[in-house]
């Protein structure tokens, strides 16, 4: 019988700077909660987080709050229908002092690197992420560099006004591994950041926030993830969960491993984030959602019949047995 | 049938205008014609919302076709100028059911002519193949809009029942929040009855008038197939007369229409068109009628009618009224083509008859055979929609309860033991918790179950579950439950042992709480 690598004090401590952050961020982001607990999962497993939301929303607020909270360098490419390759990832330049080509490195040479509204850029463009998430690493004429650890990579879409955009295809969509529904905040909410912000100038507030993270606190906690206990029973009932998508009446394509690994990475995450040394069946309920809405594509009877991908999966979760020792 | 008394204007009428005719008739006769459908209708309808308010008021849709007999035997009666009452017409209901009462209301109840065929089955007393007939040549004509006058009506229930809700709605007073529209949506009680009413009183308007316009349909198209106005204006002619003349006119007159009528029956395109001719044409001897039109034509210079007769068609046997002209055009002659043309001496060799019928058939039975192919295959094509929108329909999703004993797995094979008491015990002794574990949580499991409704199904998880029973529980049992499912829990997911002091208070307070209620119903 395995038990748990990390003792309480180190799980409190955990705990502490992980709330201590997402409180750091909500301080801006105010009325997004479970938006901000996604993103710092996401963050902590080592994932790539596709928002998608309506503007004016905070998507960028959240990005730059995020990185000041734990004093990392972002940078953030508006993704146009001209936007190239070389202009996310960078590109070698002839210096004519010298004779020599030198390489120009590109805004996804950072930490925090914000792809906003991703699917205005043709699929070239979009491509030219595909090494960048799953590699971690980039290749200008043919000499690969690697990206500075930690690397996350958040793209936003919006879901109306979608004349002239791309559909982000299935290879990418399923190297993001969470996707973030970010809607309206609650009335409460919206008054309260209404009032914030008109106390305050706009940018006021998010100059205000102070880093509670270092870059080797955010480092460690990746790593303590590695030790968070999960029961083989769990990881069999993620796979099954995820393999149930692919024989579902329903869906005409279900999701691939990568969903399985995610969705076991995001319920130790998830698990950390609530101080617990180990994994239950709640935790990988709960990263369900945002792990695989983006990774199933319902059949046309379904999309007709006004489902969403989420009451499908609610009915998939509903169907498949808990784990029980 | 007497023309003599007939109360309404006899003249060929296009069917827009029969339709109107319709209406005024309805307008004229409300009073026997509401009557019988509220004595009739109401109390079913009544019984009907009273079983389900939901359903009620469509078996009685179903049912319609039977009720407006009722309506069309008023209309029948008062048209030949009977007096005929609500009262009466319900008395006399039951037996206008005889025929054809089942396809009425089943198979033939979405047919669009049903108010038009109506009389057919009920007045001419027609059924099988010869009212097929009959209503091949009622409808053989371009001015047919007996399905149209259907879809009129429709509208015409719609729009009252819309206007009654919107008009009900309206003058609701404003600060009470209610919306009567939302019947359509989310239906509450009283809502229902005040729809269903609203319904009733739609139906009570719009039948009479639908039955109104479709019998006055099917008259004109009679008065036109068999010249009815003709008659009677034969009849008119001699009114005035009087004494010897007058009887011998009366009967020359008479004669001459019944002839006159024979010559357009011998005219028509079927014979079938003429059915149940002993209630339309007055009975008279056929020796008679000869005698009577040689009197006739005897006679016949004498009278002016004639005369002006005569001197129209020397008018039009001069130029440039004489010229006959023969124009060849290609028309369309019916489906008894065969029968007429058989008639005709053809002068088509025989083989190519044969070849173009062979052709014909070969034709047909291909054409027949493509449209059963499209048809298959677009059942082939659309097979997954509609086995989806049938599954769909049929299926709900279904969510297993939890069968508690296999809440842990220790148990679910091996079954509880008969002396939890002492099992307890005796695991507790052994320190064996896992299992210990599992067979309190079990058995409290069942036990709450007993008392409350515990609505667990398999794929909850340990804390779903334990929300679920706090929701049941209350005071000391909440607190053991939740004690026991995180210790529980810990044990199964995180591997942590629990120790011996926690485990010897969880068995104390298992004990106080269930082991007394387990013993007391035996069902350890």
């Amino acid at each position: 019988m395995n038990e748990s690598l990390l003792d309480e004090t180190k799980l409190q401590e955990a705990r502490e700077k992980i709330d201590a952050l997402k409180n750091n961020v909500r301080q801006v982001l105010i009325g997004q909660d479970e938006v901000v607990e996604q993103v710092v999962i996401a963050f902590l497993a080592g994932g790539h987080v596709l928002l998608e939301g309506v503007p004016g929303l905070g998507k960028t607020l959240l990005i730059r709050a995020l990185a000041k909270s734990i004093s990392l360098d972002y940078k953030r490419v508006q993704f146009t229908p001209d936007l190239m390759p070389a202009d996310v990832t960078g590109h070698s330049m002839l210096d004519m002092a010298s004779g020599k080509f030198s390489i120009r490195k590109g805004p996804a040479f950072t930490n925090l690197l914000l792809a906003d509204e991703i699917n205005r850029a043709p699929a070239k463009t979009q491509a030219a992420l595909l090494e960048v998430m799953q590699e971690y690493q980039i290749t200008i004429d043919g000499q690969s560099m690697p990206l500075e650890s930690p690397f996350m990579v958040l793209a936003t879409q919006n879901p109306i006004d979608n004349e002239g955009t791309y559909p982000l295809p299935e290879a990418e969509l399923d190297r993001f591994m969470l996707k973030v529904l970010v809607s309206y905040p609650s009335d409460v909410d919206e008054v309260n950041l209404t009032k914030l912000n008109t106390q305050n100038q706009t940018g006021v507030v998010n100059s205000q926030l102070n880093s509670v993270l270092s870059k080797e606190d955010a480092l460690q906690l990746r790593e303590l993830v590695n030790n968070i206990l999960i029961d083989d029973k769990l990881v069999e009932y993620a796979v099954g969960l995820v393999r149930s998508t692919r024989e579902w009446d329903g869906i005409v394509h279900g999701a691939g491993i990568r969903a399985s690994i995610a969705l076991v990475q995001t319920a130790k995450v998830k698990a950390l984030c609530e101080g617990q040394g180990f994994v239950t069946p709640d935790h990988i309920k709960a990263m369900l959602f945002p792990v695989l809405r983006h990774r199933i594509i319902l059949s046309a009877e379904r999309e007709i019949s006004g489902t969403s991908p989420e009451q499908i999966l609610l009915e998939i979760s509903e169907q498949a047995v808990a784990p029980r020792q | 049938m007497n023309l003599d008394k007939i109360s309404i204007d006899i003249r060929p009428r296009n069917s827009w205008r029969a339709f109107d005719l319709g209406c005024v008739m309805a307008m004229k006769w409300w009073k026997p014609l509401m009557g019988f459908w509220l004595i009739a209708t109401a109390p079913l309808f009544l019984l009907a919302c009273f079983i389900s308010p939901e359903f009620g008021p469509l078996l009685i849709w179903l049912c319609k076709p039977l009720f407006e007999r009722g309506l069309l035997y008023i209309y029948s009666r008062r048209v030949f100028g009977e007096e005929v009452s609500a009262k009466q017409a319900l008395i006399n209901w039951p037996k206008q059911l005889k025929k054809m009462w089942f396809s009425s209301i089943t198979w033939r109840r979405l047919s669009p002519s049903r108010g038009f065929d109506l009389a057919v089955v009920q007045l001419e007393g027609l059924t099988g193949e010869a009212r097929s007939k009959r209503l091949t040549v009622l409808h053989k004509t371009t001015d047919d809009n007996s399905g149209w006058w259907l879809f009129i009506c429709l509208h015409w229930e719609v729009f009252f029942l819309i206007g009654l809700l919107t008009t009900i709605n309206l003058i609701i007073p404003q600060g009470i929040d209610i919306n009567v529209m939302t019947v359509f949506r989310q239906p509450e009680p009283w809502m229902l009855w005040l729809y269903n009413a609203c319904l009733f009183t739609v139906w009570l308007i719009v039948a009479p008038i639908f039955i109104g316009g479709s019998f006055a349909s099917y008259l004109n198209r009679r008065i036109i197939l068999e010249g009815w106005d003709i008659e009677l204006n034969f009849k008119k002619i001699i009114i005035p007369k009087s004494g010897n003349e007058e009887r011998s006119n009366k009967a020359s007159v008479l004669s001459l229409s019944v002839i006159f009528i024979s010559i357009l029956l011998l005219n028509a395109p079927s014979n079938s068109a003429y059915a149940n001719e002993t209630q339309l044409v007055p009975e008279v001897n056929q020796s008679e009628i000869v005698a009577d039109a040689k009197l006739e034509i005897e006679t016949e210079s004498e009278q002016p009618e004639f005369e002006s007769k005569k001197r129209i068609r020397d008018i039009l046997d001069v130029p440039p009224f004489n010229e006959n002209q023969t124009v060849k055009k290609y028309r369309w002659k019916g489906w008894n083509w065969e029968a007429e043309t058989s008639e005709e001496q053809s002068t088509i060799p025989e083989w190519v008859e044969v070849l173009v019928r062979f052709i014909a058939t070969f034709g047909e039975i291909l054409l027949w055979l493509v449209f059963a192919a499209i048809l298959f295959l677009l059942v082939y094509l659309t097979k997954d929609h509609i086995l989806y929108f049938l599954r769909s329909a049929s299926e709900k999703v279904d969510n297993p309860t939890i069968d508690l004993p296999s809440f842990s797995k220790v148990y679910e094979e091996e079954g509880l033991p008969s002396d939890l008491g002492a099992e307890v015990e005796q695991l507790l002794a052994s320190e064996s918790y896992r299992k210990l574990l599992s067979l309190l949580l079990v058995t409290s499991l069942i036990e709450i179950s007993k008392e409350q409704r515990l609505p667990l199904t398999n794929s909850m998880t340990e804390q779903e579950c334990l929300r679920v029973i706090k929701a049941s529980i209350v005071d000391h049992r909440k607190e053991f439950m939740q004690t026991l499912i995180d210790t529980w829990i810990k044990l199964a997911w995180a591997h942590i042992w629990p120790s011996n002091s926690k485990m010897k208070l969880l068995s104390e307070e298992w004990k106080d709480l269930f082991e007394l209620h387990l013993s007391e119903t035996g069902e350890a």
